[in-house]
C-alpha cells in the first residue's frame, strides 16, 4: 500500500515538473540592466541592427540612442553564458554591464548612454563578451550617440489668476490687470534651480518669496516650479498699456538657461 | 543732283528704321536702363544674355558635417541627383584637428577622436564619399587655432588623397575650395591649441584680424600646393567687415550662410506653419532678412573694397533654420514643404546670381546633410527626404548659367516664382515652383526658341509625400502648375543669340 503511495506521489510530482518545464512562470529571460528610462522603441524590427561572431548574436536597439537614455543589447548566445557589455565613449572612458543568458540563451542587457557628444552627434563602439565554460565570445560595433540638450524643454508660462488659460499659448492670458495676482510657472526638470523675478517698465524687479538675488529655490519632483505675485504700478504710469517681463533662469546638471515672457499690464 | 539727294535719304532712312529694329529687339542691352515694358499678368517670359555661357555655372550641393552620416546610399542618391559639390566641416570645423581624428569642446580635456587620416577618419570617410558622388569637394580647414600650416599640410594631404577629375584627360587631381574656418564671429577660443582650451578663453576675434589670418593662410597653402596661387581660398564673410583690403588679392569667394527662420522648442514662439516656411525667403521672417536683401547686402559690403568685386559668392551653409544643431526639428520642417522651400530658394539663387556683374553668385550649399527634420537626409535612417527629389530635378534638367526672366504680376501675386538658365548645350530651361498649397496656376512662357519642350515635374502625393518625377511634352506655350508642384521646362533647342552676337 506504502508502495503505491509513493508511487502516485512521485507520478504527480513528475507530472507537475514535466508541467513547469513546459508552461514556465515567467518568460525566463535573464535581464541585467541599470538606469530607469525603458527602451520603447525596440518593438519595431527597423531600430535593431544585428552583429554577429561565432554562435553569438546580438541585436542592438535603438541604433542612434540619445544620451542618457538607455540602449538595449539582446544576446543570443549559449544558455546560461555570463554577458557582458563595454561601451566604449570616443573620449577612452568605458561602461560595463553585465547579466547572464537563461536556458534558451536569450540575455537582455540595457545600459544607459553616460556620454553627451561635443556636437549633435558620435560614433561610440560596443563590446559584446559572452562566456561560458571557458569560451567566449566577442561582438563589437558602432552604435551613434545623439547629443542630450538638458534644459531644451524647459517652459515659462504665466497667467493672471483671474483667468484659466495661460500665457503665451493663450494671447488674451498675456494681458494682465493693475492690482491682480500673476500665477508663474516654470516646467523643467526635477530638482532644476530656478531663479524667477518680474521686472517692471522702470527696471525694477520683483522676486518671488524665497527666491531673489541671495536665494532660489528648486522645481519639484514633477519638474515644476510655480510662484505667484502680484502686480502693482502706478496707474498713470501705465496709460494704455506697458510691457512687464517676466524672467527666469533656470540650472540643471552643469547647464543654464534663461527664459523671458513679455506680458502688458493694463489699467483694467 | 536730285536723284543722288534722293538716294541719300532713302540710305538714311533705312539706316533708321534698322536702328529702330534692333533697339526695339533690345540688341543694345548694354543701353541706359529702361522701364520694363508691362507683362500680361499670368506671362513668365525669358530674357537673353549672350555671356551666360561664360559665366561660372551656379551649382547646388550638400555640405557634410563631421558628424553627418556618410552612407554609400546617400552618395548614391546624391549622385543620381547630379550634386555638383559637396562640403567637408559645418560648425564643427574648427573645433576639429584633422591630423588625430579629434574634436575639442570647450575645454582641453573634453575631447572625442573618431579616427585619424589613412585610419578610416573622417577626412578619408568624405573623400570617399565625394568621389561616390563624383562632386566637386569644398574643405574647411580649422582657422581657429591660428596654424596655417596644419592647413598647408592638409593641402598636402589632399594632393597626396585627391579625388581624380574623371571628366579632363589625364584624370588630374581635382581642385577643391578650401575655406579659412567657418563663423569665425562665434570663435571663442581663436589662437588657442586645442588640447589647452579653457572656458574662460572667450575671445572675439576682429575682422581685420581674421582677414590676417586669411593671408597667411592663403599663403601658406598656396605654397604647397602644385597649382601654386590658381588654389581657390574662400574665407566667410565676416572677413567684409575689415578696414585693411589687402586680403582681396588672396580670396576667391565668400562664404555666408543663410536661414530665415530661427525657432527654439523651449522659447514662447509657436512652431513655424507651412505658411510661414513658404513665404520666410521671399519675405523674411521674424526680423530676419529675405535672401535676396541677404546677398544684396553682403555685395554692398564687398564694393566697400577696390579691388573686391571679382571675388565670388557661394551660400555655404543655408537651411530652413539656423537652429540647424537642434535635435529635436519640428516635424514641418521635414515634410513637402522642405521641398518647397528648396525650390523656392533656388529661384531666388538663380535670380540673384548676378552673371556678368561684380560678385557672382557661384554656388549654394545645404547643412547640414543629415539630422532630425530639415535636413535632406534621415540621421537615423539615411532615407532621403523631400529636398533631394527638388536637387534630382533641378541638377538634372535645369540649367547652371542663369538667364533674366520677368514674371507677370498676376503670377507673383498668387505665388509663382520662376527662375530661366541655359546648361552647357545652350539649351534654355525654367525652373517654375507653384507656393500656393491649394490652388493650381496657368501660365503663358513667352521668349522661349522654337523646338520641343520637355517638362519634368513632381507634386505632393496623396500622403504628402513628393510624388514620382514625372515627364511630358509640351506643344504649346501655357502650362498649368498643380499645387506645390515643382517643374523645369526645357527647349530641346540652342537657345538664340541676341542679334549683335550672331
Amino acid at each position: 500500500m506504502a508502495t503505491i503511495m509513493i508511487r502516485r506521489v512521485c507520478a504527480i510530482l513528475c507530472m507537475l515538473a514535466a508541467l513547469g518545464a513546459a508552461f514556465p512562470l515567467t518568460a525566463g529571460t535573464a535581464h541585467g540592466r541599470q538606469g530607469r528610462a525603458a527602451v520603447v522603441v525596440c518593438g519595431d524590427p527597423a531600430n535593431q541592427t544585428a552583429f554577429q561572431t561565432g554562435d553569438t548574436r546580438v541585436l542592438v536597439c535603438p541604433a542612434t540612442v540619445t544620451s542618457g537614455q538607455l540602449i538595449r543589447f539582446t544576446v543570443h548566445t549559449r544558455r546560461f553564458a555570463a554577458v557582458s557589455v563595454t561601451l566604449s565613449y570616443p573620449d577612452s572612458t568605458s561602461s560595463m554591464t553585465t547579466g547572464s543568458a537563461n536556458r534558451q540563451g536569450v540575455a537582455i542587457l540595457e545600459a544607459p548612454v553616460q556620454y553627451n557628444p561635443i556636437n549633435r552627434y558620435v560614433k561610440a563602439q560596443f563590446t559584446v563578451a559572452s562566456t561560458r565554460l571557458g569560451h567566449t565570445d566577442e561582438v563589437s560595433g558602432n552604435f551613434t550617440i545623439a547629443q542630450a540638450a538638458p534644459l531644451a524643454d524647459v517652459q515659462l508660462l504665466a497667467r493672471p489668476r483671474y483667468l484659466d488659460r495661460w500665457c503665451p499659448a493663450a494671447p488674451e492670458s498675456c494681458r494682465v490687470r493693475d492690482n491682480a495676482t500673476v500665477l508663474i510657472r516654470v516646467q523643467s526638470t526635477a530638482g532644476a534651480q530656478v531663479s524667477l523675478s518680474l521686472q517692471y517698465p522702470d527696471g525694477v524687479p520683483e522676486s518671488c518669496p524665497n527666491n531673489n538675488l541671495t536665494g532660489t529655490a528648486f522645481a519639484n519632483p514633477t519638474g515644476v516650479y510655480a510662484c505667484e505675485l502680484p502686480v502693482s504700478f502706478p496707474p498713470k504710469s501705465i496709460g494704455k498699456g506697458v510691457q512687464i517681463q517676466i524672467i527666469a533662469q533656470v540650472s540643471a546638471g552643469g547647464f543654464t538657461v534663461n527664459r523671458s515672457l513679455p506680458m502688458t499690464l493694463v489699467i483694467r | 543732283m536730285r536723284r543722288r539727294l534722293l538716294a541719300l535719304l532713302a540710305v538714311l532712312a533705312g539706316v533708321t528704321l534698322a536702328l529702330i529694329g534692333l533697339e526695339v529687339s533690345g540688341a543694345f542691352s548694354s543701353s541706359a536702363p529702361r522701364s520694363a515694358p508691362l507683362l500680361p499678368p499670368n506671362v513668365v517670359a525669358l530674357g537673353a544674355d549672350p555671356h551666360a555661357l561664360q559665366e561660372t555655372p551656379l551649382g547646388l550641393g550638400v555640405s557634410v558635417g563631421i558628424d553627418d552620416r556618410r552612407d554609400p546610399s546617400i552618395a548614391a542618391v546624391l549622385r543620381a541627383a547630379g550634386v555638383r559639390v559637396v562640403r567637408f566641416g559645418g560648425l564643427g570645423s574648427d573645433d576639429y584637428d584633422w591630423e588625430t581624428g579629434c574634436r575639442y569642446g570647450d575645454t582641453g580635456t573634453q575631447y572625442e577622436c573618431t579616427g585619424a587620416p589613412g585610419k578610416n577618419g573622417a577626412l578619408d570617410q568624405f573623400l570617399r564619399f565625394a568621389a561616390q558622388v563624383g562632386a566637386q569637394p569644398i574643405i574647411v580647414v580649422n582657422g581657429e587655432v591660428d596654424d596655417p600650416q596644419q592647413a598647408a599640410r592638409m593641402v598636402s594631404f589632399y594632393e597626396r588623397h585627391c579625388l581624380p577629375d574623371l571628366g579632363r584627360p589625364g584624370r588630374p587631381c581635382m581642385q577643391p575650395y578650401w575655406e579659412i574656418g567657418t563663423s569665425p564671429a562665434n570663435w571663442k577660443h581663436f589662437a588657442v591649441p586645442l588640447a589647452a582650451r579653457l572656458p574662460e578663453d572667450a575671445y572675439t576675434i576682429q575682422p581685420d584680424q581674421y582677414a590676417a589670418l586669411v593671408v597667411s593662410y592663403a599663403a601658406a597653402m598656396r605654397r604647397v600646393a602644385p597649382c601654386g596661387n590658381c588654389l581657390k581660398i574662400v574665407a566667410d564673410e565676416w572677413i567684409t567687415g575689415a578696414t585693411d583690403q589687402s586680403w582681396t588679392d588672396a580670396v576667391t569667394a565668400i562664404d555666408t550662410h543663410y536661414s530665415p527662420l530661427l525657432y527654439s522648442s523651449s522659447g514662447p514662439e509657436p512652431v513655424p506653419s507651412v505658411a510661414d516656411i513658404m513665404t520666410a525667403a521671399q519675405n523674411g521672417f521674424g526680423g530676419r532678412p529675405s535672401i535676396d536683401t541677404w546677398l544684396s547686402d553682403l555685395r554692398e559690403s564687398l564694393n566697400q573694397f577696390s579691388n573686391g568685386q571679382h571675388i565670388g559668392i557661394m551660400v555655404g551653409q543655408w537651411s530652413i533654420d539656423a537652429n540647424a544643431a537642434a535635435l529635436q526639428e519640428p516635424p514641418v520642417y521635414a515634410g513637402y514643404a522642405q521641398a518647397v522651400f528648396a525650390a523656392d530658394l533656388f529661384v531666388h539663387f538663380w535670380q540673384d546670381a548676378q552673371p556678368g556683374g561684380s560678385n557672382p553668385l557661384l554656388l549654394a550649399t545645404q547643412y547640414p546633410l543629415s539630422g532630425s527634420g530639415q535636413e535632406p537626409f534621415d540621421y537615423a535612417t539615411s532615407l532621403p527626404r523631400p529636398a533631394t527629389q527638388v536637387y534630382a530635378l533641378v541638377d538634372r534638367y535645369f540649367g547652371a548659367h542663369p538667364l533674366p526672366l520677368s514674371l507677370g504680376d498676376g503670377l507673383r501675386r498668387v505665388g509663382i516664382l520662376a527662375a530661366a538658365a541655359v546648361d552647357d548645350h545652350r539649351r534654355a530651361s525654367v525652373l517654375l515652383v507653384n507656393s500656393d498649397q491649394h490652388h493650381p496656376h496657368t501660365l503663358t512662357l513667352r521668349g522661349l526658341p522654337a523646338g520641343s519642350r520637355d517638362l519634368w515635374w513632381f507634386e505632393p502625393d496623396n500622403a504628402g509625400n513628393p510624388g514620382p518625377l514625372q515627364h511630358t511634352r509640351l506643344t504649346g506655350s501655357s502650362l498649368t502648375l498643380a499645387p506645390w508642384a515643382i517643374a523645369v521646362l526645357r527647349v530641346d533647342q540652342q537657345q538664340p543669340l541676341p542679334a549683335q552676337e550672331r
